[in-house]
């Protein structure tokens, strides 16, 4: 199921939501979140956007309008 | 009397602080994990004649000792032996939840699981066949709990009390430092890792046991996979047993093989096994919904995040929102432009005047200060409007959809599918667009982002085409503003595909996954805040930035000091200058230059400019001969204000197909407005308003992209983007005027 989602995401440059993801493999999209997560952990995927701990030391962070998206976002990992 | 230790595990937000908050009440404690900073909570009741200790262990997905809070409660599991672990699993999330009740359940420690929100589970069609799941999970007690409600914990409390208490005396039950598996109760739950990963577990298994390796609590199926998988903590704690080191050893020998041979981390293909047991399970187990009850948010997903139909629509929703600042706000923008240029500017000359101030003060005040920094202030309600919906679409969770379909779309043409968030926080400000740049992992594509970042139409431009549109458009106004940031998206799309061609040339694009909240209803509140925290910077910066170039342009345009024409003043030789360069794109007078001139300072200066430019005269008149009390013109402030508030009301309610409210010519014209009218044609104004929406961003954003990448690129941004507007804006005016328009 992991290396499913894995080689899905490395094999296509297409884009997907959870929803669609959880109905390629067949589960659910929160459990799509999970594997996810797990693949951040093991540096096989990067979470961008909202979460990006890049932030923390941006000096207009209180400005900043980056959580107008609100939704973490994956990316395969370049490394 | 009898003691027993329950600990309380779930994910994040699986209901587990509701239920150790019903089951202890206020008998609650916080503490430390020794060496750790993370926060254990606990509790001790009496339940019939036993005395329990519930521990509440951190939320956490996994006990893959990733995070701090992983650590201490897989630790906490093996070190603090506690007698039976309640797993608190959301229904309406089984897949997910499962993970982690399997890794407890192969902790090989007493397990009761709470089936939470199991009534929510049910509304959303979600029927979980509880025996069953039982039955897969080796014979785990399940208690469906409802913990909002209070639903259940009674009969989770006694399940427990009664499990903990038969474990603690069962024959099977472990002692420290005995080498008896906790796991070995026949029956135990068990995933099966495949032929290859069981031969190695059994094998090393069976040397922990040849070799006495103290267990110290572990389970040594759970421990021999951990030491497979070398997950650091435990290799390290295991290679410091008496006979340890053999184990790890053999260990790591035995993961660089198996790894070899399936190709992948030997933690990938564990945690793959277990993903598709917990797959199987949860097949087995829920019966699936149908799609008459998917979720309202699934529901609206199929059309807003279509791969064909969410681009239209996302167009549709800004045309919509720019027709609601347009038609919403200009009752109020023409209320506040007659409270400007009547009582205030009236009171400040009456005031001036009793305090005997001389001619010139009072012509840096009302020409200067008033017209420009009130000028830019007029179309404040525009930006409030604006704000408004925007924190609307934001707190309701379409933005995340809003960016998700643009992103597929910049995928599609051939630019980086990351940039979408920069780019969609540049029609805030470009600042922290610039750096939100930072968020992209790859140079070239930051860079790339960075340089299209000024296109997206910043806030600070929209009074310059509030200004404009009103004065040329009337009601197709929101459609020429929409249109606007539609062609700031198309230019930017063009210059990024001719970028991305000849210049910065791409690197492998790469696959992308949005997680999309759910919808929600937003708040008054939620909304108030984030609309009045983007009015406040705006005004700040009228009342600071504006007002100064504001008094330096007064001065600009009265020298050398007494010079009767603007022509001939310091403004207008310098407008002068450049006024020939803008003669093909259709405005190449010396006001609309010097105004494009202190537009690099800030966007707002444009009209500020203008407003000073070709209205500080009229406002100085028309403020000379203003005559009503104080009492009356603050009469006539309120009255205004209310009858702004039917018009716009009545505009919004003739929104509604078939309905008009609107009274013919209602609508005033503020003193810009028409002055901006007698200097333009319409056809001069659409390709001054596209120049405005595609010429070099203000220095704040220069020198944030200076800081960013360098003065090279600062420099060149400026340049190739004004040469964008130039062309954009000479091809718009010759254009229309081939076409004879205008």
């Amino acid at each position: 199921m992991l290396t499913e989602l894995l080689r899905l995401l490395e094999q296509n440059q297409a884009e997907y939501n959870l929803q669609e993801l959880g109905r390629i493999l067949g589960v659910q999209p929160s459990a799509v979140a999970g594997m996810l997560e797990t693949l951040v952990r093991k540096g096989r995927v990067l979470e961008v956007g909202a979460d990006c701990s890049i932030c923390d030391s941006c000096g207009i962070r209180g400005h900043c309008d980056i959580p107008v998206t609100r939704a973490k976002r994956y990316n395969i990992s370049t490394n | 009397m009898s003691n027993l230790t329950i600990a309380l595990a779930g994910n994040p937000n699986a209901g587990k602080s509701t239920i150790f908050n019903a089951l202890t009440g206020m008998h609650q404690h916080t503490g430390n994990w020794p060496g750790k900073t993370v926060e254990l909570k606990s509790g001790a009741f009496s339940y019939q004649d036993t005395t329990i200790k519930l521990v509440d262990l951190p939320g956490t997905y996994s006990l893959a000792a990733f995070s701090p809070d992983e650590v201490v409660a897989r630790d906490f599991i093996i070190s603090a032996h506690p007698d039976v672990v309640i797993c608190v699993v959301d229904a309406t999330n089984l897949e997910r939840n499962l993970y982690l009740a399997v890794q407890i359940l192969e902790l090989g420690v007493a397990v009761v699981i709470a089936l939470n929100m199991a009534d929510q589970a049910k509304a959303l069609g979600i029927n979980i066949d509880q025996s069953r799941l039982s039955e897969l999970l080796g014979g785990v007690p399940i208690v469906p709990t409802a913990a909002s409600k209070g639903v259940g914990i009674d009969q989770l409390l006694a399940t427990a009390v009664e499990h903990g208490l038969q474990r603690v005396r069962s024959t099977h039950s472990a002692e420290v430092g005995n080498t008896t598996c906790q796991c070995a109760t026949p029956g135990a739950f068990t995933i099966d890792y495949g032929d290859e990963i069981e031969r190695a577990i059994t094998g090393l298994s069976l040397a922990a046991t040849q070799n006495n390796l103290p267990l110290n609590g572990y389970c040594s199926r759970w421990l021999v996979l951990k030491l497979l998988e070398g997950e650091d903590d435990i290799v390290k704690n295991v290679a410091a047993l008496p006979n340890g080191d053999k184990i790890t050893v053999e260990a790591v020998a035995e993961a660089t093989r198996l790894e070899s041979q399936f190709g992948d981390d030997l933690d990938i293909l564990t945690a793959d096994h277990r993903y598709s047991a917990i797959s199987s399970i949860n097949r087995q187990v829920s019966l699936r919904r149908t799609s008459t009850q998917a979720t309202l948010t699934e529901r609206i997903d199929t059309i807003v995040a279509n791969r064909l139909l969410g681009l239209p629509v996302f167009l549709f929703v800004m045309y919509l929102v720019f027709r609601l600042v347009i038609d919403v706000s200009a009752p109020y923008v023409d209320w506040i432009d007659t409270v400007i240029n009547g009582p205030l500017t009236a009171g400040i000359t009456a005031s001036l005047t009793r305090l005997g101030a001389a001619a010139w003060i009072q012509s840096l005040l009302i020409d200067g200060v008033v017209a420009g920094v009130g000028g830019v202030l007029t179309f404040v309600p525009g930006l409030i409007v604006l704000f408004l919906f925007l924190a609307l679409l934001e707190d309701s969770g379409y933005m995340a959809r809003a960016a998700f379909v643009m992103d597929r779309f910049m995928q599609r043409v051939g630019l980086h599918g990351k940039s979408v968030i920069p780019l969609m926080l540049g029609f805030g400000c470009a600042v922290p667009a610039v750096y939100a740049t930072r968020t992209i992992a790859n140079r070239r594509d930051r860079l790339l982002t960075a340089l299209l970042v000024p296109f997206m139409s910043c806030a600070a431009r929209l009074p310059v085409y509030l200004v404009f549109a009103m004065a040329f458009f009337g009601s197709k106004a929101g459609t020429v503003i929409w249109l606007l940031y539609l062609l700031g998206v198309i230019v930017a799309i063009l210059v990024g595909l001719i970028l991305s061609r000849f210049v910065l040339k791409p690197g492998e694009n790469s696959a992308f996954v949005m997680e999309l909240p759910p919808y929600r209803m937003p708040t008054i509140n939620t909304l108030a805040i984030h609309t009045w925290e983007h009015t406040r910077q705006f005004i700040r910066n009228a009342g600071t930035v504006i007002l100064a170039i504001s008094i330096l342009l007064w001065f600009l345009l009265n020298m050398p000091w007494g010079v009767s024409n603007q022509e001939d003043s310091y403004y207008g030789q310098i407008s002068a200058a450049i006024a020939p360069l803008m003669q093909p794109a259709g405005f190449g007078s010396y006001e609309t230059s010097g105004a494009l001139i202190t537009g690099f300072i800030a966007k707002e200066m444009v009209v500020s400019t203008l407003s000073q430019v070709y209205t500080g005269e009229d406002l100085a008149t028309n403020a000379r001969a203003s005559t009503g009390s104080i009492g009356q013109e603050l009469i006539g402030v309120v009255i205004g204000f209310a009858q702004a508030t039917a018009d716009s009301f009545r505009t919004l309610i003739s929104l509604i197909p078939g309905v008009n409210l609107i009274k013919p010519g209602n609508t005033e014209e503020t003193a810009l407005s028409l002055a901006i009218r007698n200097n333009f044609t319409p056809l001069s104004a659409v390709a001054f308003l596209v120049f405005v929406l595609l010429y070099v961003p203000c220095m704040a954003t220069i020198g944030a992209i200076k800081q960013e990448f360098g003065g090279r690129w600062a420099a060149s941004a400026a340049v190739y983007q004004t040469v964008v507007a130039w062309l954009f804006a000479v091809l718009v005016f010759q254009g229309g005027r081939l076409l004879g328009i205008g």
